[in-house]
């Protein structure tokens, strides 16, 4: 019992000298799906790590619309930082200026780093989060890596901690290992709901899995909206719905009769 | 003694002095020589080591100029206009060049004279040593028509006519010798005589600054040490201009005469010795191999290629400037110790061709948009990442033109759910290019969610060629 206090408070101690828990004093990023805020506490904390996992390859695009749209969402004169391995550019392709331009990320002040190795890519990625002129900083690493734990971890989140970065570690086809991110999130893509059938706007599946000093997760559909630079729920796929635009004007005529009463 | 194969017979390429004692000068057929003396040391012509050496001599003279340039197979031009001063005069400057040479094994023959086309007559077909400006005619005069080195047919033309020294030309005029032999001959009589000059073209660009310490010792790697002075020297001259660095090379000069060349890019015009010495020593320590002492060096050379105007510092007023200062500084380092190579940005081209409109170049140069970035719309239209090459898939389309039903792709089958499709994208048959076929873009997603960029190349029906189908990217 004695012991078990004793622990605790050991604990607690940890905890006060761990850097990560010390976050949100520096502005939080909303992701502009209002229950999604919610549940973050409004939104993901600058000057900290976060972890979004592709648990297949095949799901790189959407965790780096997800990386990519929050990394929109920060001030537009503070530039993306993205470090790739040369790899990663062979196996996935290369980084599509217009793609990012799309999505709003000014793809003229993007950053790109390749590097050889994650060893190179961790240092990239400390010396990135210290600088005080970036907003987003993605690091892309790919595979399982011993490199990859709680030591390189609180590494990142040290070098961040200070300024108004935010880091995001994209992590493909990887395993989950202890770290010092606030929140990890697991980002599939997901069947579009375009009114017309055709391939609609970036949808994925957000799952998140952890919140450091909160319990509270959820598992969401969210769709990036490229016109308003936020993400959002979209309409409800499968069985086809009247157009929104259509839906929205039978609302409007209704309120017209409404009025006319 | 060497010998190459010159019009199908095996001749003499080049001969030392011993061999050219005996009678074997170059150009004689190797056989004629070996019947005038018996036991003769050969070997093959090597005119691509033949020049390396040359090349390697050159960047040793780097020392006493930075203007130097090549004439193959055996000159080597030194602009020395204001340089010799630093050796207490011309004739200082030559002997110290033919005495390190000659410690290295090599026999020399030096001119210094007005002009390049002058300093090489003199050197190659004259007594060589220092031509003096009121000495010109006096000793052009003396030098043999070939020095003018018009080609063999009109060297034929002018011994025909009687000519044989160049002071048969002096007294003459210009003009019906133009018209006779050609204007290149009276072009080339101008410049020996130094009445008009044409530049040298540097092997290597030229420094707009430069500082530089000799070693009266050669010294092993100490290169911090001497870097401290070295960059203060240079910024402060870059200070006196108001001008910052963006480009730099760091010298060393091994006393055996290898030079090690380590360059640095900056993204904004630089003046502060400390962050150039930190970059610098970034650098050093990214190297693959590291520096070879070897004997040691005896002179370092910083220097300058490229520079900006400097922008007056401005600083604590606007944070924002603050900030671009410093994602700049970032950009700086990460390219210093990574490579410029690896730390990259993006930029929009004018061509309608997916791959070539988005191009990554290194961050530190100087390539602009030549098209604007997509705006953001309702749905993507490009891709976020793209394949180049652009992977092949097999493809089962419903109707020859349509999109896709299903296709595969890595092994892996996919069903497609929607289609949008298709957006027609030409050839751009002003380029000269194999890539001549029509492409038909299609949005595709599949069952899981997943969203594609395929396209077909060539039309079914029409053409030769079988059609196919590419993966050019992948949507979020």
């Amino acid at each position: 019992m004695d012991k078990a206090r004793r622990v605790g408070a050991l604990r607690q101690a940890l905890a006060s000298l761990d850097p990560v828990v010390r976050t949100g004093q520096n502005g939080l990023i909303s992701l502009g799906a209002g229950p999604v805020d919610t549940v973050l506490g409004g939104g993901l904390a600058r000057g900290a790590v976060h972890e979004i996992f592709a648990e297949r390859p095949a799901d790189l695009a959407a965790a780096s619309c997800f990386a990519g749209g929050v990394a929109a969402r920060m001030e537009k004169d503070r530039p993306l930082l993205w470090v790739r391995s040369r790899k990663a550019q062979e196996e996935a392709g290369f980084l599509y200026g217009h793609g990012l331009a799309e999505m709003g990320i000014a793809a003229r002040d993007m950053i790109l780093v390749v590097v050889e190795d994650v060893v190179e890519g961790l240092r990239v990625g400390v010396e990135a989060l210290r600088c005080a002129g970036l907003g987003a900083v993605v690091l892309e690493f790919w595979g399982h890596s011993r490199h990859l734990d709680l030591t390189a971890s609180r590494r990142l989140a040290l070098a961040v901690e200070n300024g108004a970065a935010m880091g995001l570690v994209l992590r493909v086809a990887g395993e989950p290992a202890p770290s010092a991110a606030v929140t990890r999130w697991a980002v599939a893509p997901a069947p579009s709901s375009d009114p017309y059938g055709l391939p609609g706007r970036p949808t994925l599946s957000a799952r998140l899995l952890r919140q450091r000093g909160a319990g509270a997760l959820g598992h969401w559909h969210l769709e990036w909206n490229h016109a308003t630079q936020a993400f959002g729920f979209p309409a409800l796929s499968g069985a086809v719905v009247a157009p929104v635009v259509d839906r929205q004007n039978r609302a409007q005529r209704r309120a017209g009769w409404a009025r006319t009463g | 003694m060497t010998v190459a194969k010159r019009s199908n017979a095996l001749r003499i390429a080049a001969a030392d002095a011993a061999a050219q004692r005996l009678g074997l000068h170059p150009g004689l057929a190797f056989t004629d020589a070996k019947l005038r003396v018996a036991h003769i040391e050969v070997v093959e012509h090597d005119a691509a080591a033949d020049l390396a050496l040359l090349e390697r001599i050159a960047d040793w003279g780097d020392r006493y100029s930075p203007i130097i340039a090549i004439e193959p197979p055996d000159m080597i031009l030194f602009d020395i206009t204001g340089v010799t001063h630093i050796f207490g005069g011309e004739a200082e400057l030559v002997a110290d060049i033919e005495a390190r040479l000659a410690r290295q094994g090599f026999a020399v023959r030096t001119a210094i004279a007005g002009t390049a086309r002058a300093a090489r007559a003199h050197c190659r077909f004259g007594r060589g040593g220092v031509v003096l400006p009121d000495a010109v005619s006096e000793r052009v005069a003396g030098l043999p028509v070939e020095a003018l080195e018009c080609g063999l047919d009109i060297l034929i033309a002018l011994r025909r006519a009687g000519f044989l020294y160049l002071e048969d030309f002096l007294s003459r005029p210009r003009e019906p010798l133009a018209a006779r032999f050609g204007p290149e001959l009276t072009d080339r009589l101008a410049q020996i005589l130094e009445e008009t000059d044409r530049s040298l073209t540097p092997r290597r660009p030229v420094p707009e600054f430069l500082a530089e310490q000799r070693f009266a010792d050669p010294i092993g790697l100490m290169e911090d040490i001497a870097l401290d002075s070295l960059a203060a020297d240079l910024c402060g001259q870059l200070h006196r201009q108001g001008q910052g660095g963006r480009s730099f090379e760091l010298g060393f000069y091994r006393a055996d005469g290898k030079i090690e060349r380590i360059g640095l890019l900056s993204g904004q015009p630089l003046a502060d010795p400390g962050t150039l010495r930190r970059l610098f020593e970034m650098r050093l320590d990214a190297l693959a191999d590291p520096l070879d002492p070897g004997f040691g060096f005896d002179m370092m050379r910083l220097a300058v290629l490229a520079g900006d105007p400097l922008g007056p510092v401005q600083s604590g007023l606007d944070g924002k400037v603050e900030a671009s200062r410093e994602v700049s500084a970032l950009v700086d380092r990460l390219s210093a110790r990574f490579g410029a190579g690896a730390v990259q940005r993006l930029i929009a081209r004018d061509t309608h061709l997916p791959e070539r409109a988005s191009l990554p170049v290194p961050s530190l140069s100087d390539a602009r948009d030549s098209a604007e970035w997509l705006g953001t719309g309702e749905v993507p239209r490009r891709p976020l990442f793209l394949f180049y090459p652009a992977p092949q898939v097999d493809v089962v389309a419903e109707v020859p033109d349509g999109p896709p039903r299903r296709f595969r792709w890595r092994g892996v089958s996919h069903d497609v759910a929607r289609a949008e499709g298709p957006e027609r994208i030409a050839p751009e048959w002003w380029r000269r290019t194999t890539d001549t076929r029509t492409r038909d873009y299609f949005r595709i997603e599949d069952s899981e969610g997943q969203r594609f960029w395929l396209f077909r190349y060539g039309f079914y029906g029409r053409e030769v060629e079988p059609v196919r189908w590419f993966l050019q990217g992948i949507f979020p």
